[in-house]
């Protein structure tokens, strides 16, 4: 217990130390880059007297190290600034859009999780047929697709029939949770099959292993029907690695989520990250960046406790 | 229900003003708008800066802050300035908040009369709303978005109201007062004064998104939602002083990157860009119409660096002339805009034709899009042709390289015929795409890292130099002739067109820049919305009231002539 | 699980070790990979010589047209070439994506080969930099640095190299720590040899199978990082295109039906994705999929 409270801790620090370099870095980089906050607020044809008035009146023209000092010395007192572009608290619009970027990924998840277990469970069943060769092929063409290629077909087949862009339709004032759920279901759906076409080999080939053993053909033999064995035996055998599995692609699901919100033009956090660079908003991006760096790494500290936890050494040692 | 409202709370930067059609001061007038049968009718989602440019979001309520498109054809929705731009570039006389403007005294003063309009809460709007702006702007100073632009404010000494309605404009010296009606006073709106208080720079600039400073207005539309980075939704104000708006609810819509083609089709918008090259895309397509806008009013231009050594031969304007003569436009205009756009070899817009000079109406120029003339400036000039074909003189090639802006392709595909014009007449040009940051950085560097690069300008106004063509002006690579300094100042402070035409003429022999065809803005339209090519003029003012729709149980407000 | 970066793809030397198929079952399943990898080089370098259209050359008569005898795989919104422009486009991206797996390979190959073999306090030292290098959110990195740059090949190559680099670093430090203590490392030492010989001549041939796997793997990943950033419209100047700049240009366009500008290059990515990362696996365990 000690050892692990003390490898958390060396985690932890390790984790510190990644952020402050994160945040360094974007600091420095978008500072370096050519052009500045002034053309995206006021416009291209901006003249230079009015770019050194914004310039100042955002307080983007003091030094650059009292700036990043500046920075630290609000996120110690909890701010993250304000919006060049927007005049907004960034914690107000990163909550939005993160929460946005939530909802996705979570039906996303959600949609993969029961795609996982249809798919999985039908390949694993009929894992020596013709059928679960199809169905091997289909996840291998899944997985070899990357997100936005996946997203881009369904948008091709679903073109007239599922919207493929924004949230809702703005011709309502008040827009309906279906067609809201219209919206959300090529995006979450591309995720889905993200996540499918990873995890549904592994529980595939974990319910045709265990179809194999000789206990389920003593079930057989006892009277069971194949329904029953599959829920009541095979399934929470081959699901134990599949939670592991699962834990594991939380990091990814976030990745993945951005491609698809390009696609989809879905007003996400990545979508978010892409604008604040190209308008050089430093604030909302150094802030944006923070937020994704401490999310993948507290998805990649989940994925590893959750590892140790169902590490079956342990378990069963 | 439950998931809305909770849907509603989880965002909290999204803010919503519902008040309007719950002030009953509000029924009384919109209950007449009503009965006289002038109902507001129906819903229109539309993208942002359409006309104009792509979509971009909304980043500032404030009319005084911001020079952008995007921002500015929603807050001259709010905020109507004193002279609204018709599409022949004068003064609309219907739209403009002013009722009448006169100069006096030997054009050292201004006297503009307002019209008896109010502001949404039922104030009337005054000349004090007037001096109100003029004080902002003082206390803005740089950053106030249109400095310099008709002379607000450097040229005026001092604005006072003389009564009610009427409000003067002192300048120093005397100016040209069309000038500065039609380039100043297009940026100059009124401001409620009763609503806003004594706000200074850092209490405006934070609050440019904040909508309770867009709650009284005195424009055809009132905000009601405006949701950062989606979309913003108007309805009509029924106070408003001018012709009503047709449509019940107009939505903006504003996302970037969004995908506006498959929102068209699926019906989510109403109308969208399309590239040129799709500008007939309503022959793929059933349920739409395409609707060919005339060019922005302003110019795409080659701008020469005149503090390269490297190229000093851009500072002998025959060199500059035999540049503009070689250019094939005729073939630029139909293979590039498909015929859909104008030759123009002059630094004034040809279309709305209003102030070009007589020389330019009757084709009068010494430029004229004639190689042999090109071939004839380049060897008076002492350049011959050399062994390769490019032309020579004191050991130094003709030869230069040009920038542009790599993800607009009608500019490459000018740039490609250019090149191979300029080649025939034994000028070599080389062709670098780069990013729109590098342009506009080069541009302010006044360094030599580039020779030339492309451009585009838009003139709301007026098209004097000033800014431009006369010494230290933006955009010009730094451009300095004193003939050039003294037409382009008398043509400001000179009442009248001749000082103009005289700028005109003379910026025509001199061609600072080479202007390049530019073409418009091919719109593909919903069957259902109207009224578009009336929506839109090329100096960018939005006039959205003139929109409406056919299905959704409306009435075509016209008996169904326009389109 | 295929994502926007390199996440867990590679294997280390344990696994490895397990899985040590004989030579020629390995051979035989890298057959198919290796021949699609070969046709999408031929395709892409090799086929502007068969299919001569320029595809840069804009027609304005052409636009936006089907698939028919003249252009076999339609044209885009100015009337170029599509079989052209991919053709083009593999080129960039398959270039492209080399160089950044090389710089990747190198630059880990040599951190690792430094942490590994040096000091015990310069192994501590630059195997925390590489943690804390290690949890940096990749993808962040690429899509903001990349937004921020001049978008060049050159920049893009380096960019997605240095983001790609830290697994294989920590991979080859961990093999090469176990390698140094082994008998044929010491007597080497003994015979005078100094650390860099005994890297190139000894610690990276007992690697190689590790570096072969991984290194394919790397180019897998490269790809990947490629398409996904210029289909978000950050990477190459035009006229030269890449295959996921072309799938974005098609995304604009669904709404026209224009199916020729979206499956092509999207097939076309599936593709070499799938044939790199079957050679990878074919490497590792002599079989088509894990």
């Amino acid at each position: 217990m000690r050892a692990a409270c003390g490898r958390m801790a060396a985690r932890g620090a390790e984790a510190a130390a990644s952020i402050i370099l994160l945040v360094t870095l974007t600091f420095v980089l978008a500072h370096a880059s050519p052009g500045g906050p002034a053309y995206a607020i006021m416009g291209l044809k901006v003249r230079p007297d009015t770019v050194a008035a914004v310039d100042h009146q955002i307080g983007a023209d003091t030094a650059l190290w009292l700036q990043y000092l500046t920075w630290w010395k609000h996120l110690l007192q909890g701010s993250l600034g304000t919006s060049y572009l927007l005049n907004q608290p960034v914690t107000g619009l990163l909550l939005g859009y993160a929460g946005r970027s939530l909802l996705l990924q979570v039906s996303g998840l959600g949609l993969g999780v029961i795609l996982t277990l249809a798919g999985g469970i039908a390949h694993g069943k009929f894992y020596d047929t013709r059928f679960g060769r199809l169905l091997g092929a289909i996840e291998i063409m899944f997985y070899a697709m990357p997100g936005f290629v996946i997203g881009t077909f369904l948008a091709l087949l679903c073109a007239g029939l599922l919207p493929s862009s924004g949230i809702a339709d703005l011709h309502h004032a008040a827009p309906s949770l279906a067609d809201r759920l219209r919206h959300l279901l090529l995006p979450a759906l591309s995720l889905g099959l993200m996540t499918y076409s990873g995890l549904a080999r592994y529980l595939a080939e974990g319910i045709a292993a265990e179809l194999r053993l000789p206990y389920t053909r003593t079930a057989l033999a006892k009277g069971l029907g194949p329904w029953a064995i599959l829920s009541r035996h095979v399934l929470p055998n081959a699901l134990r690695p599949l939670i592991t599995l699962l834990g594991l692609s939380l990091p990814a699901l976030a990745a993945g989520s951005v491609a698809i919100e390009s696609v989809f033009a879905y007003p996400g956090l990545g979508w978010l990250l892409w604008r604040s660079a190209l308008s050089h908003d430093y604030p909302l991006l150094i802030g944006g960046v923070l937020l994704t760096g401490l999310a993948t790494i507290l998805g990649n500290l989940a994925a590893d406790m959750v590892n140790t936890i169902l590490d079956p050494r342990r378990l069963y040692a | 229900m439950f998931l809305t409202r909770f849907v509603q709370q989880a965002y909290p930067q999204e803010i919503k003003v519902f008040w309007f059609f719950f002030s009953k001061k509000n029924i009384l007038p919109f209950a007449a708008l009503l009965l006289a049968g002038a109902a507001p009718c129906g819903t229109a989602v539309i993208p942002n800066s359409i006309g104009q440019a792509p979509p971009s979001p909304v980043t500032s309520l404030n009319p005084l802050l911001s020079s952008s498109v995007a921002n500015n054809q929603l807050t001259e929705l709010l905020f109507r300035p004193l002279v609204w731009i018709g599409q022949d570039d004068r003064m609309d006389a219907a739209r403009s908040l002013a009722a009448s403007i006169t100069p006096l005294d030997g054009n050292r003063r201004l006297r503009v009369v307002l019209k008896p309009w109010r502001w949404s809460d039922g104030v009337p709007v005054t000349a004090d709303d007037a001096v109100y702006t003029w004080e902002r702007i003082l206390k803005l100073g740089d950053l106030f978005a249109f400095t310099h632009l008709g002379g607000i404010p450097d040229k005026v000494a001092a604005v006072h109201a003389v009564d009610e309605h009427t409000v003067d404009f002192v300048f120093r010296a005397p100016t040209n007062p069309d000038w500065v009606a039609l380039n100043g006073l297009s940026n100059f709106p009124p401001l409620p004064r009763h609503a806003w208080g004594d706000l200074g720079p850092d209490d405006l600039w934070p609050r440019q998104t904040d909508p309770s400073l867009a709650r009284v207005v005195d424009g055809p539309f009132i905000l009601t939602e405006l949701h950062l980075d989606q979309f913003a939704a108007l309805v009509p104000n029924p106070l408003y002083g001018g012709a009503p708006a047709h449509l019940a609810r107009l939505v903006v819509e504003f996302m970037e990157g969004s995908h506006p083609l498959a929102a068209l089709r699926s019906g989510e918008l109403d109308m969208t860009h399309v590239p040129l090259a799709l500008w007939d895309a309503d022959k793929r397509l059933t349920g739409f119409k395409a609707i060919m806008l005339p060019e922005p009013f302003g110019y795409t231009c080659v701008i020469y660096n005149f503090s390269n050594e490297a190229v000093p031969f851009f500072h002998d304007a025959r060199v500059r002339r035999a540049l503009t003569d070689a250019t094939d436009q005729k073939t630029m205009v139909d293979v590039v805009y498909h015929g859909l756009s104008h030759e123009n070899r002059m630094v004034v817009p040809v279309v709305p034709p209003t102030w070009l000079s007589p020389a330019a109406r009757s084709g009068n120029l010494p430029v004229r899009g004639d190689k042999v003339l090109a071939r004839a400036e380049l060897e008076a000039a002492g350049w011959h042709t050399g062994a390769d074909g490019i032309r020579e003189k004191h050991g130094k090639r003709l030869a230069f390289s040009v920038m542009v802006r790599a993800d607009i392709p009608e500019r490459m595909e000018l740039l490609q015929i250019w090149q191979s014009d300029l080649r025939s007449v034994g000028i070599e040009l080389s062709i670098r795409p780069v990013t729109t940051m590098q342009i506009e950085a080069s541009l302010s560097c006044g360094c030599s890292s580039w020779d030339a690069l492309v451009d585009g300008n838009t003139i709301a106004g007026i098209p004097d130099g000033s800014g431009h063509f006369d010494t230290g002006g933006d955009f010009t690579g730094g451009y300095s002739d004193a003939r050039m300094d003294s037409l382009v100042r008398a043509s400001v402070e000179e009442p009248g067109e001749q000082g103009l035409f005289a700028y005109e003429d003379y910026a025509a022999q001199e061609q600072p820049v080479t202007i390049l065809p530019q073409g418009g803005f091919p719109l593909l339209v919903a069957n259902r919305l109207g009224g578009v090519a009336e929506f839109v003029n090329p100096q960018g003012f939005w006039a959205p009231e003139e929109l409406f729709v056919t299905d959704e149980g409306c009435l075509r407000p016209d008996g169904g002539t326009r389109r | 699980m295929p994502d926007i970066l390199p996440a867990g793809t590679l294997h280390d030397a344990a696994i490895l070790a397990e899985a040590r198929p004989p030579a020629a079952r390995v051979l035989l399943d890298l057959w198919r990979p290796l021949r699609a990898l070969a046709a999408l080089l031929c395709f892409s370098f090799l086929g502007p010589f068969a299919w001569r259209q320029d595809f840069s050359h804009i027609d304005a008569r052409a636009v936006l047209s089907a698939p028919s005898w003249a252009h076999p795989l339609g044209t885009d919104v100015l009337g170029r070439d599509e079989l052209a422009r991919l053709m083009q486009g593999g080129a960039t991206t398959l270039s492209v994506a080399a160089a950044a797996a090389a710089v990747a390979f190198v630059l880990g190959l040599t951190y690792g080969l430094c942490a590994g073999l040096g000091n015990a306090w310069l192994d501590r030292a630059l195997m925390r930099l590489l943690d804390a290098v290690l949890a940096l959110p990749s993808l962040v990195v690429l899509i903001c640095f990349s937004a921020l740059m001049q978008a060049n090949d050159t920049a893009m190559a380096l960019l997605i190299g240095l983001v790609a680099w830290p697994p294989l670093a920590r991979l080859v430090r961990n093999e090469a720590a176990a390698l140094r203590h082994r008998d044929f490392i010491l007597s080497a030492q003994q015979l005078g040899a100094g650390p860099a010989y005994i890297a190139i001549h000894h610690i990276c041939p007992a690697m190689g199978r590790l570096l072969a796997v991984n290194a394919t793997f790397l180019v897998a990943d490269a790809i990947l990082s490629l398409t996904s950033l210029s289909f978000l419209g950050l990477a190459i100047q035009p006229p030269r295109t890449s295959w996921g700049q072309l799938l974005g240009e098609g995304v604009e366009l669904l709404a026209l039906h224009a199916w020729w500008l979206v499956v092509p290059p999207g097939l076309l990515i599936t593709a070499s994705l799938f044939a790199a990362d079957s050679a990878g696996r074919a490497l590792l365990f002599g079989r088509k999929s894990a």
